[in-house]
């Protein structure tokens, strides 16, 4: 890990290697001139033994500015050996490699993760928040970690977003080093945490021009991007008025807003929906995905499961201080069976055949009058339930469709005690 | 734009966080106006309440209320500078009560800059809030300083806000909560009722105060 931050991965590589005047990963316009390595790639006695037999002997290789590069030889000369240590994917025996900010991953070129981390730990005297965490953000993509209270998603994001240390692990974000270069990362990013970080006393708009002094801009950009961002957020009319006098809604808003004077890369999202009415939390959801539709990268922290499976590319599950479960909605709710319909039904007796009709895999509540009966959440499986009551000339009073959802997951994986009832579902016959 | 090298970083940035503190001032001018209130009641409270009576103990050729202005506001003056950094404690604990600071320390700006802004802020203010000197004049203040006096008299109220404030802002950090940020300056204030400041110290209790001091005039009244 700390290869891949350390001297292989400068930034200016990685401009260098794109053509001038496109948006490069980072939407910025790239400027060759402003490069200040001329070379792409650059290896200096590169060398790679299999087994004591020798496959690449000590290989010095320039790659100049973007270009094609030919590299020719017979087979088992040793090419891939060359590009699978250049894209990261082999570590070299002697010598080093510089290569720009790519790497091969499953015959598609992805960019190195934006947030990467590795046995991350922390704790509070004692007390274990973080029990060695690993993490890997995809550049673009926005990532959610899932977890109950007083899981540790805040301690997370203080510690890669340079708030607080931690104790062990390796880290890196933006492509630095956290221990190393904390400043490179704090230009890269934005941190809208869990309590508002606006300044009460400043109004909307001078909020955005005190971000933006801090940031840099210059005074007339400055004033442009504020009053781009007082617009955006539809902020306008309360610009000029003292952020004290905000809704919650309006703080959540300009708290953002705020975040995006500087162009973050990449954003961390402590709970940034928590407290809000629905509509404010639609809204939110609108602006955050926009955002990525930029190309930025999004760390957000939630306790709402609609809104990670509404959000995130990726979900990890945060229970005790360590990752219980990472994925996307979809892999994650198909770890967790609990598909089913339900029916209610107006008496016992009829309850009571029901029950015998439609198997053992069923689960009854005489209280309730309610049998659960496993299904994959398919139209086919459903009808087959119900020609089952039907042959029977049984009637349900009412019928509702559960299919399994990040709640399932949630309540699964952080150790509740409706286990198993969720472990009565897909592996049974239906 | 961006600066490259430190000190410009932190010259920038500290003068973006005085901005944001003046720009406070402006609208919480309560805190302001309570802590340049304070030093003027205490001058009208002590001129013309106890004015006639410490005024005869001076034992000066004029005596009285009029020769007691002349002892005291020099004093007053500062007060008002120990007062005005009271209000940096307060309102340096308010700030790390706020987000803001946190969002701050994830921004890749001048670490000091945040309390550069402060302490300047607050000097600007103490200074200001010396404006008690006209007061001072209006109810019959009347210094023998020259200018090069009066000018080496705002050079050490400066050093002397400058040190007080610094004090104050390390006080402000360490306070868990605004209402201790407030309290805890508290004694500053009282200063200068220990030293020659409203009453020569030849009067106080023996090996109480340090030497006596009989200068009146504004620059020299301190030691």
């Amino acid at each position: 890990m700390t290869e891949m931050y350390g001297k292989a991965f400068e930034r200016r590589d990685l401009v260098e290697s794109l053509g001038n005047g496109e948006p490069g990963p980072y939407g910025e316009e790239v400027r060759r001139e402003n490069a200040t390595s001329p070379l792409v790639m650059d290896t200096r006695g590169l060398s790679k033994s299999y087994k004591g037999v020798e496959a690449l002997k000590p290989l010095d290789l320039k790659v100049p500015k973007p270009s094609i590069f030919g590299f020719l030889g017979p087979n088992g000369a040793g090419k891939t050996t060359t590009i699978r240590m250049l894209a990261t994917l082999m570590e070299p025996d002697g010598g080093e490699a510089t290569t720009a900010r790519f790497r091969k991953e499953g015959g598609m070129t992805t960019s190195l993760p934006a947030i990467a981390a590795t046995g991350l730990r922390k704790s509070f005297g004692d007390k274990i928040v973080l029990d060695g965490i690993d993490l890997d953000v995809a550049e673009g993509t926005i990532f959610s970690l899932l977890g109950p209270n007083g899981a540790g998603k805040t301690t997370a994001v203080k510690v890669l977003s340079t708030l607080i240390a931690a104790d062990g692990g390796e880290i890196g974000v933006a492509g630095h080093d956290l221990d190393r270069d904390p400043d490179a990362i704090r230009a890269a990013i934005g941190v809208t945490g869990q309590f508002s970080a606006v300044d009460d006393l400043l109004t909307g708009e001078e909020n955005l021009i005190l971000m933006a002094d801090l940031n840099h801009l210059g005074r007339s950009e400055g004033r442009r991007r504020a009053a781009e961002l007082l617009d955006r957020f539809d902020l306008v009319d309360a610009g000029r008025k003292p952020a004290a006098t905000y809704s919650g809604g309006m703080r959540r808003r300009l708290d953002l807003a705020m975040t995006l004077v500087g162009s973050p890369r990449i954003i961390f999202l402590d709970e940034p929906t928590t407290g809000l009415d629905p509509r404010s939390r639609r809204t939110m959801w609108r602006i955050i995905r926009d955002l990525v539709a930029d190309g930025v990268t999004i760390f957000l922290t939630t306790q709402y499961l609609e809104e990670a499976d509404q959000l995130a590319d990726r979900i990890a599950i945060l229970d005790g201080g360590k990752l219980v479960a990472e994925g996307t909605a979809e892999e994650l709710k198909r770890r967790i069976p609990g598909g089913h319909v339900r029916l209610r039904f107006v008496d016992a007796s009829g309850l009571e055949s029901a029950a015998r009709t439609v198997g053992a895999a069923s689960l009854r509540d005489d209280n309730a009058l309610t049998l659960q009966v496993p299904t994959d959440g398919s139209v086919g499986s459903l009808k087959a339930v119900l020609d089952r009551l039907d042959d029977e000339s049984l009637a349900a009073g009412g019928l509702s469709l559960h299919t399994p959802d990040l709640d399932d997951v949630f309540l699964a994986l952080t150790g509740h005690p409706d286990t198993e009832n969720l472990d009565t579902g897909k592996d049974k016959p239906q | 734009m961006k600066p490259t090298n430190t000190l410009s970083l932190w010259a920038g940035d500290s003068a973006t966080m005085l901005r944001r503190n003046l720009k406070h001032m402006l609208r919480y001018p309560s805190l302001t106006l309570q802590l340049a209130g304070l030093p003027i009641a205490f001058l009208l409270l002590f001129v013309y309440v106890f004015g006639g009576t410490l005024g005869a103990g001076l034992g000066g050729p004029s005596g009285g209320r009029a020769a007691y202005v002349d002892y005291v506001a020099p004093g007053i003056i500062l007060l008002t500078v120990a007062s005005a950094a009271q209000g940096t404690a307060i309102s340096v604990a308010m700030d790390m009560t706020e987000g803001i600071i946190a969002r701050f320390r994830t921004m890749a700006i001048s670490r000091a800059s945040v309390l550069t802004g402060h302490v300047l802020g607050s000097m600007i203010q103490s200074l200001l809030s010396v404006a008690v000197v006209v007061v001072a004049l209006l109810i019959g203040f009347r210094p023998t300083a020259g200018p090069v006096e009066w000018v080496a008299a705002i050079g050490v109220l400066a050093m002397v806000s400058w040190a007080f404030t610094w004090l104050t802002v390390a006080l402000g950090l360490v306070s868990e909560s605004v209402e201790t940020a407030s309290t805890l300056p508290i004694p500053l204030v009282f200063l200068p009722f220990l030293g020659s400041g409203f009453v020569p110290t030849g009067s106080c209790q023996p090996g109480f105060a340090g030497s006596p001091s009989t200068s009146r005039s504004l620059p020299s009244s301190r030691r």
